[in-house]
């Protein structure tokens, strides 16, 4: 797997990001800053998985859910006042073709920016955030997250003692497939009650249950946390204050309609931009220091 | 003072007719490192939970413990917590979180330490432990000796005064344990930890330990120092027979009046001892007359081979995915009827795949599984043949879903559609009465060992394979089992078991192969195949290297040395 400088990021730093990046192009369908998201979320991808997977990953996926989203919506969606012809008998709009390619961009980069966080936000940051406000329901996760490795693992033991006895399950008619896969429920959910027991035990042996209880974690927040968290609530801060001065506006229907481009508009997007793009610039910039200290050797 | 005082403890479980303790009294200096033995069911696990009221068992207690002079119930949960570390005998089942370094803040967390001590004191343990390597990994690539090792740090890094371990090598293999038994020394040694422990394995720890006790039926038989244990235990068989082997040769070869206290520990001053005795050269008689029992059974198992061949494997490769490893390379192996052959090999050399292949559940992608001369495929495939082959997998609870014996055999039956004279035979045979109305979760290993033999018995199977059957397994009851897989071999069942017991291996096996990287190395009787090993071998051989030709047994070096002349060690 590639490096990514933001994965060494605070998760707090970390999750405010991603929730901002994910909940602005769902919340504003605002074609430039659409087009923004989606690109940036499009750069950083390559970053992450390489020039050739994120493209595979982009062809395969991505791309044929915008494009069905971008035609289907233009064909079930007849508002708008702008007709460009008639299917059927049903009129196709421009805007209803606008909205849906809007919609493609906003799903595209939504998407794109799912999988980056899925690579980044791990089950570890998962817990921390989780862990800082309620230290046993990190527990509660954790055990659920080896529970479901060591499920699989005694679920296949049980399988392969069912077929050392009863030969191969593929030469067996359906019922008795049936059979035996009952049989592996059953004797697994046995065997996870009662070693529930024995974790239990484990637990209490090791003073579960004392109050208060602490978290452990291995997270700081660093000098470099805190200039992306500035950078984070800087880039928030402008964009929030042109939104909220009605300088971002759209309207599809029944008439396209945007905001005037003012001055306002322009540092938001240039905000905007810059914001989504931390990761990426960080990513750049050690990229050329690496580079840099390469040259001098 | 003592760390903990035992003073006349009792204990029974409710509605039990017999006490699990009784009369038990012990006292463990701070820094002991004490080892408890007895068999299943001895009460040692029970007397260990006692010294840990979080994990007491309810039922009728008179008597006392006292841990740092204070009543034990007293301590509360806190303190009992942090200053009582417990570690059980299944690794997977103790680990409660998803990363090694999760697990190992856990009991930290539990008591409230704050972050930047917790980093402090996680560094130091996995440093000290050398888990640095895998302190990022989830828990669930770990292999169970490093497992057990994690539950061990886990429990260290609450800085415990005292560590009670309950049979904690019990489902590792000789070479985890050994690693696992290091660690607690350095625990004991350079900490000042206080170690009690449970073990089957007294070959590794006798050296390391201050103190023996042996436990039988709830009370202490004797408790004395590892020198010394000889000594104690003389006259008693049951426990003799489970002493390490240079303890064993060390009582049996003692010149009469001379005292056992001081018996040698180890190998090397096994053969020290051997070698300033005994003059070794003199017994005049062959070194082939060396071969006692095990070769008069090697020889009847070479009358079975040469009569019949049941299965055949012929240069198999194996591996589970197309583009994974290969994990046999070209096997050869054969399988005789009446013969009982063990399998040996170092951990994940692919002995249980090598087992599965044998016995038809895993296909080869290249090279012939014959039965009788036939494919095995098309024979595990016809309905006449079904249960001709057994094959028990590692863990045979893995097998078991009624709620008792009797039932889950009842129900094997009724799939072989076989009469009821038939199960009651099978009981017979596996002297299962006693355990027929138990959950099989309730009942010990060897228990559920004979119970998941006996039903593969049911169908009267030609073939037996059996994976890693002796795990786990005391050592009392080991040699009981041996006999009976004897047994059954005698009545002309073949049986194939893998292991890593070589002393088991070595005495009840007809065959032993031993399996590395993919292929069968070397393959003949235990004496072939282990005595010119020097490190893959039993203990007595080792002790024996050089110095007593051909003894793979302590028997066989007793009866050696009984025969030489003595060296006059006062001159």
């Amino acid at each position: 797997m590639k490096r990514d400088c933001f994965d060494t990021i605070h998760p707090t730093a970390a999750i405010i990001y991603f929730g901002f990046a994910l909940a602005m192009p769902m919340l504003l369908l605002h074609p430039v800053l659409l087009g923004i998201s989606f690109l940036s979320a499009l750069a950083w991808t390559v970053q992450l998985k390489g020039a050739r997977n994120a493209i595979q990953f982009f062809c395969k996926f991505i791309l044929p859910l915008m494009l069905l989203t971008a035609i289907l919506n233009p064909i079930f969606n007849h508002k708008g006042l702008t007709v460009l012809f008639y299917l059927k008998r049903n009129p196709v709009t421009l805007e209803s073709a606008a909205y849906g390619a809007a919609s493609g961009v906003m799903l595209g980069s939504v998407l794109l920016i799912f999988s980056c966080f899925n690579r980044i936000i791990t089950d570890d940051k998962i817990l921390y955030l989780f862990g800082r406000i309620i230290p046993s329901l990190a527990v509660v996760l954790s055990m659920a997250l080896r529970f479901v490795p060591l499920f699989i693992t005694q679920a296949k033991k049980i399988a392969l003692a069912q077929r050392c006895s009863d030969g191969d399950p593929a030469s067996k008619s359906i019922a008795k497939r049936a059979k035996s896969g009952l049989f592996i429920f059953s004797a697994l959910i046995t065997w996870a009650l009662e070693s529930a027991v024995t974790t239990a035990d484990s637990m209490r042996a090791r003073g579960f249950g004392l109050h208060p209880r602490s978290f452990y974690t291995d997270f700081r927040f660093d000098g470099r946390d805190t200039v992306v968290s500035l950078f984070l609530a800087a880039g928030i801060a402008v964009f929030g204050t042109a939104a909220g001065c009605g300088k971002i506006t759209v309207s599809y229907f029944p008439k396209f309609r945007m905001n005037h481009v003012s001055p306002l508009f322009i540092a938001a997007c240039i905000a905007y931009a810059l914001t989504l793009l931390i990761p990426v610039i960080m990513n750049i910039k050690e990229s050329v220091a690496w580079h840099c200290l390469k040259s001098k050797i | 003072m003592a760390l903990l005082e035992i003073k006349n403890l009792n204990f029974k479980y409710p509605e039990a007719a017999q006490p699990a303790l009784s009369g038990i009294n012990l006292e463990i200096q701070p820094g002991e490192f004490v080892l408890i033995c007895g068999a299943s069911g001895c009460g040692k696990s029970t007397l260990l939970r006692q010294c840990k009221p979080a994990l007491s068992q309810h039922g009728e207690k008179s008597g006392a413990i006292y841990f740092n002079g204070k009543v034990i119930e007293e301590l509360s949960f806190r303190e009992q917590s942090e200053k009582i570390g417990f570690v059980m005998q299944d690794p997977e089942m103790q680990i409660v979180t998803d990363k090694v370094r999760h697990e190992l803040a856990f009991g930290l967390e539990s008591l409230g330490t704050d972050n930047r001590k917790m980093r402090v004191r996680i560094a130091e343990i996995a440093s000290f432990f050398g888990i640095r390597d895998w302190f990022e990994s989830s828990v669930s690539t770990l292999s169970g000796g490093q497992k057990q090792l994690l539950c061990l740090a886990a429990v260290t890094v609450m800085q415990p005064q005292l560590l009670l371990l309950d049979e904690p090598t019990s489902q590792l293999d000789p070479i985890a344990a050994g690693e696992f038994f290091n660690t607690l020394k350095r625990i004991n040694s350079e900490l000042g930890t206080t170690v009690i422990i449970t073990e089957h394995r007294l070959e590794n720890l006798f050296p390391m330990v201050d103190r023996v006790v042996f436990m039988r039926g709830g009370s202490i038989v004797s408790d004395c120092s590892p020198a010394d244990a000889a000594e104690k235990l003389q006259g008693d068989d049951e426990f003799f027979s489970v002493l390490p082997s240079s303890v064993r040769i060390f009582a049996k070869t003692r010149q009469n009046g001379q005292n056992l206290c001081g018996a040698p520990l180890e190998v090397r001053s096994a053969r020290d001892y051997l070698l300033n005795n005994f003059l070794l050269d003199s017994c005049r008689y062959k070194a082939s007359e060396n071969r006692n029992s095990v070769s008069a059974k090697t020889e009847s198992g070479q009358k079975g081979k040469k009569t019949e061949t049941i299965i055949s494997v012929r240069e198999a490769w194996f591996r589970y995915e197309k583009d994974s490893k290969d994990i046999l390379c070209g096997m050869n192996f054969d399988v005789h009827a009446g013969e009982l052959t063990c399998i040996v090999g170092g951990n994940g050399a692919g002995k249980t795949t090598a087992l599965m292949t044998a016995a038809g559940v895993f296909a080869p992608y290249r090279g012939k599984v014959k039965y009788r001369g036939k494919p095995i495929s098309t024979f595990r495939k016809d309905k006449s043949s079904a249960g001709k082959i057994g094959v028990l997998v590692q863990n045979p609870l893995c097998c078991f879903v009624m709620d008792s014996v009797a039932e889950e055999l009842e129900a094997a039956a009724k799939a072989y559609k076989l009469p009821r004279s038939g199960i009651e035979e099978v009981i017979d045979i596996m002297q299962l009465q006693s355990v027929l109305n138990s959950n099989p979760y309730d009942i010990s290993g060897g228990e559920l060992q004979r119970a998941a033999i006996a039903k593969l018995l049911l169908s009267k199977p030609e073939v037996i394979f059996l994976d890693e059957a002796t795990k786990g397994m005391d050592a009392f009851f080991k040699a009981e089992f041996g006999a009976l897989l004897r047994r059954l071999a005698a009545r002309g069942t073949a049986i194939v078991l893998v292991s890593h017991d070589i002393e088991f291996c070595a005495e009840f096996a007809d065959r032993c192969a031993m399996f590395f990287n993919g292929t069968v190395i070397a393959e003949g009787t235990p004496q072939d195949v282990f005595l010119g090993n020097s490190f893959y071998t039993t203990s007595a051989c080792r002790i024996s290297r050089g110095i007593i030709p051909d003894a793979l047994t302590s028997e066989q070096i007793i009866d050696y040395a009984n025969r030489c002349e003595r060296k006059n060690n006062d001159a």
